[in-house]
C-alpha cells in the first residue's frame, strides 16, 4: 500500500493524445487501464503528475480520469481520497477534477 | 542666529520637496513601465489565444489526413505553452483569475473527437466551432478586464 507516483511525461508519454487505442498508442483508455487502475488498486494514494508533458487534450484527460467513474466503478469521494493530481499548470488539475466530478457511472466493472 | 536657523529650515524643506517629488515621479514611472510591460505581455497572450482558436477551427474543419498527427501535436503544445505563460502571470499577479476561462477554452478546443482516428470535418456553421470562438473571446476578455480594473481606475 502507501503512496506511488505516476509521471505521465516519463512513465507514459510526453504527448498523450486521443481516447481509444484506435486513436494512437498513447491514448486515454490505455493510460487508465494499464497505469491508473492498477496503481489505484494497489496503493492508498496515487500521485499523478502532468509536469513536463507537451499538453494533454481534453479527450485524453476525460477518457483517462472521467473513465474511472464511468467505466471502472470508482466514486468521486474515493478518488478524492486516493488521487493527488499535480501539474506545472494548475488549470490542468482543475480540468481533470471537472471531468471526474461531471462523469456518471456507466458499467461498473469492480 | 535666527536668520541662520531660518535658512537651514528653508534648505531642509526645499530638499524634502525635491526628494518627495523625485520619489513621486519615480513611483509613477515605475507604475507606467509595469503597466506597459504587462500590456505587452497580455497582448502577446491574447494573440496566442486567437492563433490557437484559428488553428483549432482549421483543424476541426479539415479532414483527417496525413498531417493530422502534426496538427494535433501543435495544438496541444500551443495550449500547454499558453497555460504555462498564464500560470507564470498568475504567480506574479494572484488577483488574475483566468482558470475557469482557460479550462473552458482548452476543453472546447480539444474535446469532442480531438485526436480521434475517425474524426470527420465539422461544417463551417457548426455550433461547436462557435463554442471555440466564444471560449477564446471569453479568455481574452477576462485578461483585458483584469488589466483595466488594475490600471485604469
Amino acid at each position: 500500500m502507501g503512496t506511488t507516483m505516476l509521471m505521465i511525461a516519463t512513465d507514459f508519454a510526453k504527448l498523450p493524445v486521443g481516447r481509444y487505442p484506435k486513436d494512437g498508442p498513447f491514448n486515454g483508455e490505455k493510460f487508465r487501464l494499464e497505469f491508473l487502475v492498477p496503481k489505484l488498486k494497489d496503493f492508498d494514494r496515487v500521485v499523478v503528475d502532468l509536469t513536463g508533458t507537451l499538453g494533454a487534450g481534453s479527450s485524453f484527460l476525460d477518457e483517462a480520469f472521467g473513465g474511472l467513474i464511468r467505466d471502472e466503478g470508482f466514486t468521486v469521494s474515493q478518488l478524492e481520497g486516493k488521487l493527488d493530481i499535480r501539474s506545472d499548470d494548475d488549470s490542468e488539475v482543475v480540468q481533470i477534477w471537472e471531468y471526474i466530478r461531471s462523469a456518471r457511472a456507466r458499467n461498473a466493472r469492480h | 542666529m535666527p536668520a541662520i536657523e531660518y535658512r537651514d529650515i528653508a534648505a531642509t524643506v526645499q530638499l524634502l520637496i525635491i526628494i518627495g517629488g523625485w520619489f513621486f515621479i519615480a513611483r509613477d514611472n515605475d507604475r507606467r513601465e509595469r503597466r506597459k510591460e504587462l500590456r505587452l505581455t497580455l497582448n502577446e497572450l491574447i494573440k496566442q489565444v486567437h492563433n490557437l482558436e484559428f488553428e483549432a477551427i482549421a483543424y476541426f474543419g479539415a479532414p483527417n489526413d496525413d498531417g493530422e498527427a502534426l496538427r494535433t501535436a501543435n495544438l496541444q503544445r500551443g495550449l500547454k505553452r499558453l497555460g504555462l505563460s498564464l500560470q507564470r502571470l498568475r504567480d506574479l499577479n494572484p488577483d488574475l483569475v483566468v482558470t475557469p476561462q482557460l479550462v473552458r477554452f482548452r476543453h472546447r478546443m480539444t474535446y469532442y473527437d480531438f485526436g480521434a482516428a475517425d474524426r470527420v470535418p465539422w461544417h463551417v456553421n457548426d455550433a461547436q466551432l462557435q463554442e471555440i470562438m466564444i471560449a477564446g473571446h471569453e479568455l481574452a476578455a477576462v485578461m483585458d478586464k483584469w488589466f483595466y480594473s488594475k490600471y485604469d481606475r
